[in-house]
């Protein structure tokens, strides 16, 4: 294998991502996933299990993994994290009731070592329902502030119904990763 | 501009054009699929898998379309197996065609692309397990070989996928499980779930398997066994896995299970997280350390690599994620803003170049080192890594430097620093070429992530420039491409890696070490690798000293072929100051010493064309380096020194420069030295003769001043050297000899014609040697007029003689003639155009050279046409056929007055594509203008003999004729008048210059044509008949083809509108066999073929009833063909006149009754195969008209005929001879006796009848 086989092959790495769906139930992760791809999303039902999604997005192909947000699933996210580009954090902002929790579970996966390098993108969903909070404040109910010092994050409002706010939260997430997935590679 | 990819995109748009076409086939497979539920023809089955194949390059293309195929597949397999109810019913074959599909996609795309493809419902798991199993056992029943065809290894890794990714559902295990819930088998004691345990049991068991079964199974284990409920099962199958690998198995089985479990092991740790793994790591780090030194481990480099990824998988057990604080970064952003700054400062104190020491301190002193306590095993995996960047094989190398990268990364700065500079410790003189090429791409590695510290970068970047040029000779050879492609890579990650301002003093030093490679290397991967880097990093840096220019002059496609390289790209590099010392200084001490002796000539052609940047420096520098090394002791220097030498000489010579008088005695001196210290003898000897050649000539075009013992010297080197076998040294000569004497020996003087044309001229007569001949015979073309004037006449008949074949295989050597050929058409030039330009003075001979040549000098050449010479390499006289081509094509010239330019007289050898650049016809005609040079015959000649060697049957002489035939006929100049039916001729060759008449398929179907003017005929036919009937088969094919297409065509139509010609007959055709029959006769090279293309005629149906011959052209034709027979011995010819007969007496008249009549005499032939064959032939013919042969007796005959054994003795069929002769109304021939009264004759012939039996035995068992 030579120079130009490994050029060929770092090229063709750079372009593809893996990024990680995660939040609690509800919280609109696989709406968001088939509003981005241009799917019906009149009709969802709770994720059993997971999802994988291709789908190319600008220069890149973008692997999206699609975890349920049960409960009784959450143990098992783990069986994901390998290789994990970017993170995106889904959180119902009209759920207040489950914000703590909501914030619980968002550090104990910061914690988690295999998703050490991964950018964080934090979805405030939902946005067009009234009395939604907005990112500002999910922001300091989560506690965002305290977060690793390394970690790349941003927080978005968005309305996976609306579609509004997801492509800007993709193009960051998207760029982030794009300027040091090389060094990581 | 991005050169590797571009060949990549301009490939990309192809299949990406052709994919929009598959991919509807694609889709519509599918959809057949899906319609008939898996019940498709294995055909289509297989046909979508060569589409699929076809992207096994260029997977990227299919990805769009994966998913349209891999779901409905999947689908249709989910569905076949709900439909069969259990899964024992289902049916395998069509999984088996479904999966082998997948399959293929898995190996076109790889499996990581294509399992996200899969569905994952917890469903399908538990009955994805059981058909596994179910194909598991089947195995068990069929065998190995049958394995291959039917796709059960397909199946299999496709459900194991398929499992690897059913396993991630995120339910506990046991929960899909039903054996749990039936409650039926519970393992006492056990948490590991029955499914669980069933894949387990599975896949140990393809873990000693050698197919790909291992790897995949060695994916799904991972997966499975890193869940987080699968703790149990890890630890039961690590102990599993840390037994099997230390007790001693049987060696067949030890061979896969090892690196299967070593595979698994390196893939639990690459997924499974610390918290899961850290305390397993002791037991699996002693077992691979084991395995490390044992001789399994020598013996494959799989294990080794295998080994290398696990024990560095281990070590990151022990070291937490972390971003390396410390590590270098150029990115801005959010990340630069969260670094520490020191990095930072650390970049910008390098840029204005700190000492380096200081900069390393400053370093400890501001950033904290963290604390981190690296077990002792952390530091024995580093060491290992550091052994396997040695290793001697690649893939090893590959996962050591990758080890290095990804521990180094969560080092902290000192520890890492140590382990770069144990890296570059390994870049040693006395490591070998393995250990140079790991620590580059541990380098490469290092920078890539950011770990190797711009600080370090000033004790690198030499490191780095030594290997770009490592190149370690190794006997006749040398290694160390893969170094420099390393080095290349180093190059380009530091690229990518650092700031362009960080990098900019780095990359000053790089870039000529890099361009001098992207010109100069051997291997195209090299220059390639080179140039990519170099283009990365002009690039980063934007504004990099004429770095825009260099990458377009310098790309993937202009560095590919090595000539391009040295001749056009570095020289246009080399008009670059920054760069042309490193160019200069690569050529002197490296590659004009090269052990390539191809790259040592370029190198000097190289040399040559970069003397114009800087004329006094090579005059002085270049050429005082050089001179002292042209007696080098060793072979190589010395060769590329000479042809060095001699090439900035002539570029010298060629700007015009003068050399000092103090130099012009040193390069006087060179090749007096050379002979002095004997190096023409012995060991490269004839190499140095060639490159001696060259300097002379050389040094001759520059007019060096020479002493005349030097003069002398020279001339006899060049003479000694025209004599030498090698006919490269012997062209190398000739050149020499030219310049020579148009240095020193002229005005021709009469010691000098001594010296030269009569010496020569005594060589090709009497010199008993053949070389000496050959040389002799190209000297004499080189010489020029003032030397050759006094004895010219004497020269051509001389070069005459040589040309004539003298019937004695001793004597006659095809290269003397060949040269004699050249040398002639030479000459001629040389005094026709001395007579065109007025300074032909004749001599005490009123000859003068343009008669010389039309009365006697092309007659010989037309001879030399004929010269079908052959020895043991074959048909030697197509050299000088062709030869004599370009000699008839050049004389015809001068008959006409065209000019030629003149330079071109000696290297005749290059054959010159393009028609020759014509000058205007000289003035001078009215010297004899009585157009008697000129005659018609003549002109047919030259076309006719040209054409028949282009209907031949070697397809480089065809070439040579084809080309040569058509420059003459689009020659403006040549006159309309000279060659008959000129026009019509253009028409047929055509003015496509590109034409291709080495094809057959090009060349006969063009020149049959010519058939229609019956002064070509004769020439055409006696060619054609040697393609048509020659042994070729597929030439034959084709010829013949061509001829009867024409034939059927063409002259049914001529023969209408032709007025003379009353009957639509072949007559003529016939005739000019007859011709060419009777022209051959005697000579079986051409008789056998025309006899071949006259039956083939016949059977095509040519000749036939239908287009009778006349009485009287049938009659001679057979009677020709008879008296071929006739005391013929030669079992093929004997057979094709046989079956000619057979035709003939099909025919109506007089022939019949002759025909029948040779044929009965051939029936009681002395050799059965004729015997037989004929008798074959007879029955035929009487089966077919019977009756105008025997009368009612028809019967009577095929019986006797039918019954006979005609291949047993000869005595035995007697009775059947008297008979046959009877029933066919023919006199019998007197009887000869078989055995005659003489004993002494008798012994001679019954030995004969032997041996012809067992040559027509032989003749039958090669099946003829």
């Amino acid at each position: 294998m030579g120079l130009l086989t490994i050029i060929r092959k770092v090229k063709r790495k750079e372009k593809e991502m893996r990024i990680l769906m995660v939040g609690l139930d509800n919280a609109g992760k696989t709406t968001i996933v088939k509003r981005i791809n241009g799917e019906d999303t009149s009709r969802i039902s709770p994720t059993l299990g997971f999802n994988i999604k291709t789908m190319q997005f600008k220069r890149y192909r973008l692997n999206i993994w699609d975890v349920g947000g049960q409960k009784t699933l959450r143990s098992y996210w783990r069986n994901y994290y390998e290789q994990t580009d970017g993170l995106v954090w889904v959180v119902d902002s009209s759920d207040t009731r489950r914000l703590q929790d909501c914030r619980d579970e968002l550090h104990g996966l910061l914690k988690e070592e295999k998703l050490i390098g991964a950018s964080l993108l934090i979805f405030a969903n939902k946005q067009d329902l009234k009395g939604s909070l907005n990112p500002e404040e999910i922001a300091k109910v989560l506690d965002l502030h305290v977060m690793d010092k390394d970690r790349h994050w941003q927080i978005l409002g968005c309305s996976a119904v609306t579609g509004e706010g997801l492509l800007d939260g993709f193009n960051w997430l998207v760029s982030d990763i794009g300027s040091r997935i090389y060094m990581l590679g | 501009m991005d050169h590797p990819t571009e060949d990549e995109d301009s490939q990309d748009l192809r299949l990406a054009r052709s994919l929009v076409q598959e991919a509807k086939i694609l889709h519509d497979f599918v959809g057949l699929v899906k319609e008939a539920n898996g019940e498709v023809d294995v055909v289509e089955f297989r046909k979508i898998q060569t589409i699929i194949e076809k992207y096994q390059e260029q997977c990227q293309l299919l990805e769009p379309h994966l998913e349209a195929i891999i779901s409905p597949l999947m689908e249709t397999l989910q569905n076949r197996v709900a439909e069969a109810g259990t899964v024992e019913a289902v049916d395998l074959s069509v999984v088996k065609k479904l999966c082998s599909v997948i399959h293929t996609l898995i190996t076109v795309c790889g499996y990581k692309t294509v399992v996200k493809f899969f569905p994952h419902q917890a469903c399908d798991l538990e009955v994805t397990v059981t058909l596994l199993e179910r194909c598991h056992q089947e195995v068990t029943v069929s065998s190995v070989l049958k394995e291959e065809s039917t796709g059960d290894w397909e199946t299999k890794c496709t459900l194991l996928l398929w499992l690897s990714i059913l396993v991630l559902i995120p339910f506990d295990m046991a929960s899909v499980d039903t054996a749990l819930v039936d409650c039926s088998e519970i393992h006492a004691g056990s948490t590991v779930p029955p499914l669980v345990q069933r894949i387990i049991k599975v896949c140990k068991e393809y873990l000693q398997s050698p197919g790909p079964v291992r790897e995949m199974s060695g994916v799904l284990l991972s997966r499975l066994l890193t869940r987080p409920d699968m703790r149990h099962a890890l630890r039961d199958f690590i102990d599993w896995s840390n037994e099997a690998l230390s007790t001693t198995l049987d060696e067949s089985i030890k061979i896969f299970l090892v690196p299967g479990v070593v595979g698994v092991l390196a893939a639990i740790f690459k997924v499974g997280g610390r918290d899961m793994l850290l305390d397993t790591t002791i037991p699996v780090w002693q077992v691979a350390s084991h395995l490390a030194t044992s001789s399994a481990a020598s013996r494959s480099p799989l294990l080794r690599k295998l080994l290398i990824k696990l024990m560095q998988r281990v070590s990151l057990m022990h070291l937490p994620p972390r971003i390396a604080t410390w590590r270098y970064t150029q990115r801005s952003g959010s990340l630069a803003l969260n670094l520490a700054s020191p990095t930072s400062k650390t970049e910008s104190r390098t840029e204005i170049g700190m000492d380096l020491k200081d900069t390393q301190s400053h370093d400890e002193v501001e950033i904290p080192e963290e604390e981190l306590d690296v077990p002792e095993i952390v530091e024995e995996v580093i060491g290992q890594l550091l052994t396997g960047l040695r290793d001697k094989d690649t893939v090893v190398r590959w996962s050591a430097a990758k080890g290095v990268g990804l521990v180094t990364g969560r080092l902290t700065l000192t520890l890492a620093d140590e382990v770069v500079g144990s890296v570059l410790e390994l870049f040693q003189p006395t490591e070998g070429d393995g250990a140079w090429h790991g620590s580059c791409l541990a380098l490469a590695e290092l920078a890539r992530r950011g770990l190797l510290l711009p600080s370090r970068l000033s004790t690198v970047v030499p490191v780095i420039i030594k290997a770009l040029h490592y190149d370690v000779r190794k006997g006749p050879h040398s290694v160390g491409s893969h170094v420099r492609d390393a080095a290349a890579y180093v190059c380009w990650a530091f690229a990518r890696a650092y700031s362009s301002t960080l990098m900019k003093n780095h990359f000053q030093k790089l870039a000529p070490a890099l361009l001098t490679i992207a010109c100069y290397d051997r291997e195209v991967n090299c220059r390639r690798a080179a140039a990519a880097a170099f283009q990365e990093g002009v690039g980063r840096q934007g504004d990099f000293e004429h770095g825009i220019d260099i990458v377009n002059a310098a790309d993937y496609f202009s560095l590919g072929i090595r000539s391009h390289a040295y001749c056009a790209v570095a020289v246009y590099i080399a008009q670059f100051e920054e760069y042309r010392p490193s160019l200069i200084d690569e050529l002197l001490n490296v590659k004009i010493s090269h052990w390539d002796k191809g790259l040592r000539e370029l190198a000097a052609e190289s040399l040559n064309l970069l003397v114009k940047y800087d004329v006094s420096y090579f005059a002085g520098h270049v050429l005082d380096t050089l001179i002292p090394r042209t007696l080098s002791a060793d072979l190589c220097e010395r060769h590329g020194a000479t042809l060095a030498v001699a090439a900035v000489i002539r570029a010298l010579h060629e700007l015009n420069f003068k050399l000092s008088a103090d130099k012009e005695r040193v390069v006087a001196g060179i090749v007096p030295a050379i002979e002095k210290a004997r190096l023409y003898r012995g060991k490269g000897g004839e190499i140095m003769r060639a490159a001696v050649c060259v300097l002379i000539e050389c040094t001759a075009n520059l007019r060096v001043l020479l002493p005349p013992k030097v003069e002398k010297v020279l001339h006899d080197s060049v003479d000694e050297n025209l004599k030498h076998p090698n006919s490269d040294i012997q062209a190398c000569a000739v050149a020499a000899l030219k310049a020579f004497i148009a240095g020193y020996l002229l005005p021709a003087s009469a010691p000098a014609i001594a010296r030269t044309t009569s010496k020569y001229l005594q060589i090709l007569k009497n010199d008993p040697n053949p070389a000496a001949q050959r040389g002799a015979a190209l000297a004499l073309g080189a010489l020029p007029y003032d030397l050759l004037h006094p004895s010219w006449k004497e020269v051509m008949d001389a070069l005459c003689a040589a040309i004539r074949l003298k019937g004695n295989p001793a004597d006659d050597d095809a290269e003397t003639r060949v040269n004699a050929v050249r040398g002639l058409t030479s000459v001629s030039e040389t005094m026709c155009y001395a007579e065109f330009e007025h300074v032909f003075i004749p001599g005490e001979t009123s000859a003068r050279p343009l008669i010389v040549v039309r009365d006697q000098l092309m007659k010989v050449l037309f001879h030399a046409l004929d010269d079908y010479a052959v020895d043991n390499r074959g048909d030697v006289g197509s050299w000088v056929r062709e030869a004599a081509m370009e000699g008839i094509e050049r004389c015809s010239y001068l008959l006409c007055r065209i000019q030629t330019p003149r330079g071109k007289v000696v290297k005749a050898e290059t054959p010159r594509r393009k028609v020759v650049n014509i000058e205007e016809p000289t003035t001078g005609s009215e010297i004899m203008r009585e157009g008697c040079l000129l005659t018609d015959a003549m002109g047919l000649q030259v076309i006719g003999g040209l054409t028949k060697q282009a209907v031949e049957k070697i397809d480089r002489v065809r070439d040579a004729a084809g080309s040569t035939l058509q420059r003459i006929l689009l020659n403006s100049h040549v006159p309309e008048d000279w060659i008959p039916h000129k026009q019509e001729l253009k028409e047929i060759v055509s003015d496509d210059s590109t034409l291709n008449w080495a094809a057959p398929a090009v060349s006969f179907p063009r020149l049959v044509k010519l058939l229609k003017f019956s002064e070509y005929r004769p020439f055409l036919l006696s060619g054609l008949v040697i393609a048509v009937g020659g042994l070729a088969d597929s030439l034959g094919k084709v010829s013949g083809g061509a001829l009867i297409d024409y034939l059927t065509k063409e002259c049914s139509h001529m023969g209408a509108d032709s007025s003379e010609d009353v009957s639509p007959s072949l007559d003529w055709l016939a005739l000019e066999l007859g011709h060419v029959l009777s022209g051959y006769a005697g000579v079986d090279r051409g008789v056998i073929p025309t006899l071949k293309t006259i039956d083939i005629l016949f059977v095509r149906g040519v000749f036939s009833a239908s287009q009778p011959l006349s009485e009287q052209t049938a009659g001679n034709l057979l009677s020709l063909v008879r008296h071929e027979l006739k005391g013929c011995r030669d079992v093929a010819k004997l057979l094709v006149g046989t079956s000619i007969l057979s035709h003939f007496a099909s025919l109506e008249g007089a022939v019949r009754k002759q025909s029948t009549e040779q044929l009965l005499n051939l029936l009681f032939h002395r050799y059965p195969k004729v015997r037989r064959f004929c008798a074959e032939q007879l029955y035929l013919l009487l089966l077919q008209m019977g009756e105008q042969l025997v009368g009612e007796n028809v019967d009577e005959a095929l019986e006797v005929i039918g019954e006979t054994c005609w291949d047993g003795p000869l005595d035995d069929i007697n009775a059947e001879r008297d008979q046959l002769y009877g029933l066919f109304q023919v006199e019998p021939p007197p009887r000869q006796p078989l055995v005659p009264s003489k004993s002494k004759n008798s012994r001679l012939v019954v030995r004969s009848e032997d041996e012809n039996e067992s040559y027509s035995s032989l003749v039958d068992a090669a099946g003829y």
